[in-house]
């Protein structure tokens, strides 16, 4: 059982939910997710290059070898595919580094982070998520979360429900709900579940949302206590959440230069494989964080580029 | 976790250094070429630890002009071993300009 939980929570920590355990967790987050882009775009630049310049010897290598010539074109348009997604990406992180410097070197940080908040995209509503309990106030009123400082206003965190937003944002990421929920069980101390993530299923995310919205509108109507799980938060608990809302600000204006990806994770483990594939185990998640999914690609790229390169440099053995 | 990962990785790694190591093909050199009368005569050298079969293009050229005549020739290289190939040309006279190119893998 505990092996069991410590296998949920290291998955949780490295694919679904990286950055939400702590402030100094997500702006680490955000400088790893960066130099991911970057590593990425430059590795499937360089995996291109390669490929073409010393196309001769590995089709020579694929004839010779019995390996289908068409691996090749296959490891091209991977390249491309992912050079392809990751270039604003790499070029969001040369833009952070670059902030990162003028920070450092200005006599106002915070008129540089003015300046940076000032050349983000025109502000729209964020991503969602669904929540298998609903929030409510111990005094009634709407629970809304500001982001901002001294630099300017990031948006907010809006909670209709078991609904939560990002609204009013320039680049919301679905790791900041995420970070927010999490700050509310900590602080609450009731377990929170986000079961519905909106940029990955919104007809699903609506359809229980809906039937959240049936079980309040019954309890209203019979007057009754929730009739849906419930988590109340006291202004004591709002003040401690918005506190912890408050140290990631720096974080989500350097996260805002970066795309958001978001997919979903399916591991596959063929124990008789293919064509039989009889036995094969599984596990999925319903949120891999771009941290987790771009990272696996990197990885994938590099390993790939480090077998290229090594067939250039010492060519295999093939049969005469 | 991390433990089986670190295993896992050391496996590869050692797996990969194993193949370079036992699956490399040969890095052959040319060391010289000349002709020898009508006999085109290419000296090579493996500087790799791996063995395969190596490809010589022989590309002899009159002194005279025309088009260049061309030979090929195939031959296995062992292991740090430097090895002479000789192609013989019908009608050479030993004055020839002689280019010799090396190719691995052969295409």
């Amino acid at each position: 059982m505990l092996y069991r939980s410590s296998v949920r929570g290291l998955l949780k920590r490295l694919i679904t939910e990286p950055g939400a355990d702590s402030a100094e967790d997500y702006a680490r987050r955000v400088h790893i997710l960066a130099a991911t882009y970057a590593v990425l775009f430059c590795a499937s630049v360089a995996g291109v290059v390669v490929l073409a310049i010393y196309g001769k010897l590995f089709v020579t290598l694929a004839q010779r070898s019995n390996v289908e010539t068409l691996t090749i074109l296959f490891l091209l348009v991977l390249y491309t595919y992912l050079a392809a997604i990751s270039v604003r990406g790499a070029f969001g992180a040369a833009r952070l580094g670059f902030y990162a410097w003028r920070r450092r070197s200005a006599r106002e940080p915070v008129a540089e982070r003015r300046r940076q908040l000032g050349t983000l995209d025109a502000r729209a509503d964020g991503p969602w998520a669904a929540l298998a309990k609903v929030l409510d106030r111990s005094d009634g009123a709407p629970l809304r979360f500001e982001l901002s400082d001294e630099a300017g206003y990031y948006g907010a965190l809006e909670i209709d429900g078991a609904r939560v937003r990002h609204i009013e944002t320039a680049s919301g990421s679905a790791d900041l709900i995420a970070y927010f929920v999490r700050q509310i069980e900590e602080v609450t101390g009731s377990e929170i579940p986000i079961v519905v993530w909106g940029q990955l299923d919104d007809d699903e995310g609506e359809k229980f949302l809906a039937q959240v919205g049936f079980a309040r509108a019954l309890q209203r109507q019979l007057g009754a206590p929730p009739l849906w799980p419930c988590v109340t938060l006291t202004p004591e608990h709002c003040e401690e959440v918005a506190r912890r809302l408050a140290k990631i600000t720096h974080a989500l204006l350097d996260e805002a230069l970066l795309p958001d990806w978001e997919y979903q994770a399916e591991h596959k483990l063929p124990v008789i494989p293919e064509p039989l594939g009889f036995v094969s185990l599984g596990r999925s998640a319903k949120r891999a964080d771009p941290v987790a999914t771009m990272g696996f690609a990197t990885l994938m790229v590099l390993l790939t580029l480090a077998v290229i390169v090594l067939f250039v440099l010492d060519k295999p053995w093939v049969p005469g | 976790m991390k433990r089986a990962l670190l295993a896992s990785l050391t496996v590869v790694l050692i797996a990969g250094l194993a193949w370079v190591r036992g699956c490399s093909g040969p890095r052959p050199q040319l060391v010289s070429a000349r002709m020898r009368g009508p006999v085109a005569e290419a000296t090579v050298r493996n500087a790799g630890w791996g063995e395969g079969v190596i490809q010589l293009d022989f590309r002899v050229r009159s002194r005279g002009g025309g088009a260049p005549l061309l030979r090929s020739e195939k031959a296995t290289l062992r292991p740090r071993e430097t090895a002479r190939v000789e192609v013989r040309v019908d009608g050479a006279r030993g004055d020839e300009q002689l280019d010799v190119e090396l190719d691995y893998p052969p295409r």
